[in-house]
């Protein structure tokens, strides 16, 4: 059975999702966040991964609460449905994460993951000047995860005495410094927050794009940096009929506000840095291999454009058709730009079709799972977990104790346990 | 409505006292039992209590198991809180973080979410110092003082002060089809540059509900004291005695004049540490036998450490040591070779300095016992009241409500930050015999008026403070 993975933000999986008269309101955040995630649990869902950013500039929605601080309030409002916080480590101090991580996989019992992200680079780092020492190296999230690894082991599982006979509160011998001296962090250790129940919180690595998630496997207990698990993200819109589908697939990509093609934002829209990946007919351009930024957003490309674009751009153009059911003729730029924005992730149909192309997909090697973006919150999880859920899974998932138990992963040996201790 | 107390719940899981845990009525494993920490919030929520406070540090140290095991290991304060606030509904929820180790932007992410996820009740409680191994945790090569602690401090709070106000209040509008859209625009990027910190942009928290946090501080320093004058709602303060809290309470509010503030906006809250007993024989019962069960040093020097050298981590700090060899040097008249059981010879006072002879009036005070009266003090008293800690005090529910009152009344305090010694026994007793006895006695609330914190401690809501660092774009 796949894994089922909820991602949610409060702009809703598609990026003009809370513009919709029917999204339910971003104004009042943690009722509807709230919502979602007990919907997900009744429906089934294995997680929950509560989308996070270190700047307004990460999606076309600026908001987003803090993700452990959410995490642990969902803990209490829901039993059994795992809890993802994002972090990206190039931001954190190592210490305040292993301490975030760790806490919320207690207060969860054992429910927590870890999603590591890499957030927008420029935004993040402009609003982390100074500070303590920050940088977008890559090589200093993975030395960041090593030190957070080492603290969550710091304490042993039987560090804890208790003995109110004696007066024995803990076991030195079972609490460990960490002594770290790498390139970019010194953490002398131990951590001030028992190992989690879980022995260390399932690791997730999401790319730069957000679209892939996975276990993390470098150096991680749940994979051997060969056997990838893959989560495969998409984004369902869907409708009753193919033609009802595209219809509301149209009518939220007409929300979309895109970008002035020099990459400053009219006064209304939030993207205020150009980026790779931008809203506009530039970013498109950059991909498309033409240049697109004189075309006028509102007129179809026409023949002679079409027959210029490079593979790539033609794929573009290829996918915005079938996505939206236009022909060439009435196919305007703004609609292929639009649906350049929305990204590779989006499922246009109806339930049934989302199902079999979800099989026929999950059938590569190393795809666990489906990491669902409703569009629209709460319209569109409400439909998946009605219309969808039933289809792809045919027993309720079993009810782990763990999210590790709940994802078949093992629990991690402490590195300073004794060999019996862990085997 | 006459001018009402606040209480605020110094939340250890194992008590405050150092052997609380042992106790029979206590849990010795609550600090990793989240259900546990939502019971004994709401037991105080339901006694209207302002707010539960979750204190911090930023490194650990076995040796806090022999002096404070609540401090050595518990649950980040900030996930905690957010979960209490799952199970709460009124009660104000502080979270204690120290600058120096955080970087504004995620300190505002923290404590606005808080404040989103409580509708309202959070408060940042801001402390600097105490930590000095924190360096270690944090790339650093040195505990900085008090100074460069405080310059960072103040730029790091005016900037996640600016970062709360970085949205209006109303952050989305809809137009006649129900379509949805940031009012105005993106705000103005908030484009900080200062000694310490640069932050570009906007927060990506909406405004917090209270517009601005409640903003807590405890220190003892010059700087700490101007801190708190300027910009704390909330001062904690270790008092341990009413001349000295009134004189820190008159500084306090005199202070904040200068900056323009009246003293009501300071809600000033010394610690205390409550023994209550149905009756004052069973307070002092209950006094000494939490005392009874703290773990004694050795008086032989040859012997310290031997705990320590127990453990695999080799650069913690020997704790203070509980023996007679400690408290005859801090008489100044060796005691050692004593029975500890045996009373002490009255003549110790005599020979002692004026600071001797105040832990002899200390421990009449909360023992009743005496020098030469009928209950003698014993050597053993001397040492388990040797550390100075927050005000004590052990009586009966009358008692202790007298206590407080005279407190209140006479501007020591405006209200108090309870230290229950042991984790849940005294919260119950607490807020079973002293809440009920001032609330008769028209000092105290019996329903909560508001539902925010700011409510509770009387605070208006501040508004959006639009400079030109901060205006919102207006839509051309």
């Amino acid at each position: 059975m796949p894994v089922l993975q909820l991602t949610l933000s409060l702009g809703g999986g598609h990026p003009a999702g809370w513009r919709h008269p029917r999204a339910a309101s971003p104004a009042s955040p943690v009722e509807v966040l709230t919502e979602a995630a007990r919907l997900a649990e009744d429906a089934g869902f294995d997680l929950v991964a509560l989308a996070d950013a270190l700047s307004t500039e990460e999606s076309g929605f600026p908001f987003a609460l803090e993700s452990f601080s959410l995490a642990a309030f969902l803990a209490a409002r829901t039993s059994r449905i795992g809890l993802a916080a994002t972090a990206d480590p190039r931001f954190h101090a190592p210490y305040t994460l292993a301490r975030l991580s760790a806490s919320l996989d207690h207060i969860a019992h054992g429910r927590s993951a870890m999603a590591v992200a890499r957030l927008d680079d420029e935004a993040t780092a402009a609003n982390h000047g100074g500070g303590l020492a920050h940088g977008t190296e890559p090589e200093r999230a993975e030395e960041a995860l090593d030190v957070v690894t080492k603290l969550w082991d710091s304490w042993e599982d039987e560090a804890f005495v208790r003995d109110k006979a004696t007066g024995r509160f803990v076991d030195g011998t079972r609490i460990h410094e960490v002594r770290h001296e790498g390139r970019f962090h010194r953490v002398h250790g131990p951590l001030n927050v028992a190992r989690p129940p879980q022995g260390w919180p399932v690791l997730q690595a999401a790319d730069g794009e957000h679209d892939e998630l996975r276990d993390l496997a470098v150096g991680g207990p749940d994979g051997d940096g060969s056997a990838e698990r893959r989560l495969l993200p998409t984004i369902p819109i869907l409708g009753d009929t193919r033609e009802a589908a595209r219809d509301a697939y149209r009518e939220l990509n007409a929300l979309i506000e895109l970008d002035e093609p020099d990459g400053r934002g009219p006064a209304r829209t939030l993207a205020g840095v150009v980026r790779p990946g931008g809203r506009n007919a530039a970013a498109l351009s950059a991909v498309a291999g033409v240049d697109l930024t004189r075309h006028p957003l509102d007129r179809s490309l026409g023949r002679r454009v079409l027959d210029a674009l490079a593979p790539e751009g033609q794929a573009i153009v290829e996918r915005a058709r079938g996505r939206t059911g236009l022909d060439d003729g009435s196919l305007t730029l703004r609609d292929i730009v639009c649906d350049f924005v929305v990204g590779p992730a989006a499922f246009v149909g109806t339930p049934e079709e989302f199902v079999a192309d979800a099989r026929t997909r999950l059938a590569a090697p190393g795809a666990v799972g489906l990491d669902v973006h409703p569009p629209v919150l709460t319209e569109s999880l409400e439909r998946f977990a009605a219309q969808v859920l039933p289809m792809l899974r045919d027993a309720a998932p079993p009810a782990g104790a763990t999210l590790r138990d709940r994802l078949g992963l093992a629990r991690p040996a402490n590195r300073w346990a004794p060999q019996e201790a862990a085997a | 409505m006459s001018r009402q107390l606040h209480f605020s719940l110094m939340f250890w899981a194992t008590g405050t006292h150092p052997a609380g845990w042992r106790h029979p009525a206590a849990k010795a494993d609550g600090a990793y039992d989240p259900e546990f920490i939502h019971r004994v919030t709401q037991l105080v929520e339901r006694a209207k209590f302002d707010m539960l406070f979750l204190g911090d540090k930023l490194s650990t140290d076995t040796s806090l198991q022999s002096t404070n095991p609540a401090q050595m290991s518990r649950l980040e304060p900030f996930t905690i809180a957010a979960s209490l606030a799952a199970v709460t509904e009124r009660i104000g929820i502080v979270a204690t973080a120290n600058p120096t180790y955080y970087d504004p932007y995620t300190l505002a992410r923290l404590t606005a979410t808080l404040d989103h996820l409580s509708a309202g009740r959070a408060a940042w409680n801001l402390v600097t110092g105490a930590d000095p191994h924190a360096a270690a945790n944090y790339s650093r090569d040195a505990h900085w003082d008090s100074p460069r602690r405080y310059e960072w401090a103040s730029e790091c709070l005016d900037v996640v002060r600016r970062l709360w106000d970085s949205w209006p209040d109303e952050p989305f509008t809809a137009a006649s089809d129900g379509t949805r859209s940031i009012a105005g625009g993106a705000p103005e990027p908030l484009r900080h540059r200062g000694p310490n910190f640069g932050v570009a942009g906007a927060l990506n928290v909406p405004r917090p509900p209270q517009g601005q946090v409640v903003l807590l501080h405890a220190g003892t320093s010059e700087q700490s004291k101007e801190l708190a004058a300027r910009e704390a709602d909330v001062v904690f303060t270790a008092q341990p005695t009413l001349q000295a809290a009134q004189e820190f309470y008159r500084a306090v509010k005199t202070r904040a004049a200068a900056y323009g503030r009246s003293g009501d906006e300071i809600t000033i809250m010394p610690g205390l540490l409550p023994i209550v007993g149905r009756t004052t024989a069973e307070a002092v019962a209950l006094f000494d036998e939490l005392n009874e069960l703290l773990l004694l040093d050795p008086e032989r020097p040859a012997d310290l450490g031997r705990e320590l050298a127990d453990s695999s981590v080799t650069h913690f700090r020997a704790a203070p040591q509980r023996n007679l060899a400690t408290v005859s040097e801090f008489l100044g008249v060796d005691l050692t070779g004593n029975p500890l059981r045996a009373p002490v010879d009255p003549s110790v006072r005599d020979r002692t300095h004026d600071r001797g002879r105040a832990l002899f009036d200390r421990i009449t005070a909360v023992t009743r016992r005496t020098l030469d009266g009928p209950r003698r003090i014993t050597h053993i008293d001397l040492i388990h009241h040797f550390a100075p800690s927050h005000a004590l005090i052990v009586g009966d529910p009358v008692e202790v409500a007298d206590h407080i009152e005279r407190w209140f009344t006479e501007r020591g305090a405006d209200g108090f930050n309870v230290f229950p010694a042991l984790v849940p026994g005294a919260v119950e007793a607490f807020v079973e015999l002293v809440i009920p006895e001032l609330q008769r006695r028209g000092l105290f609330r019996t329903e909560y008026e508001g539902a925010t914190l700011r409510d509770h401690l009387g605070l208006a809501r501040p508004e959006r403070a639009v400079d030109a660092a901060t205006a919102v774009r207006v839509a051309r």
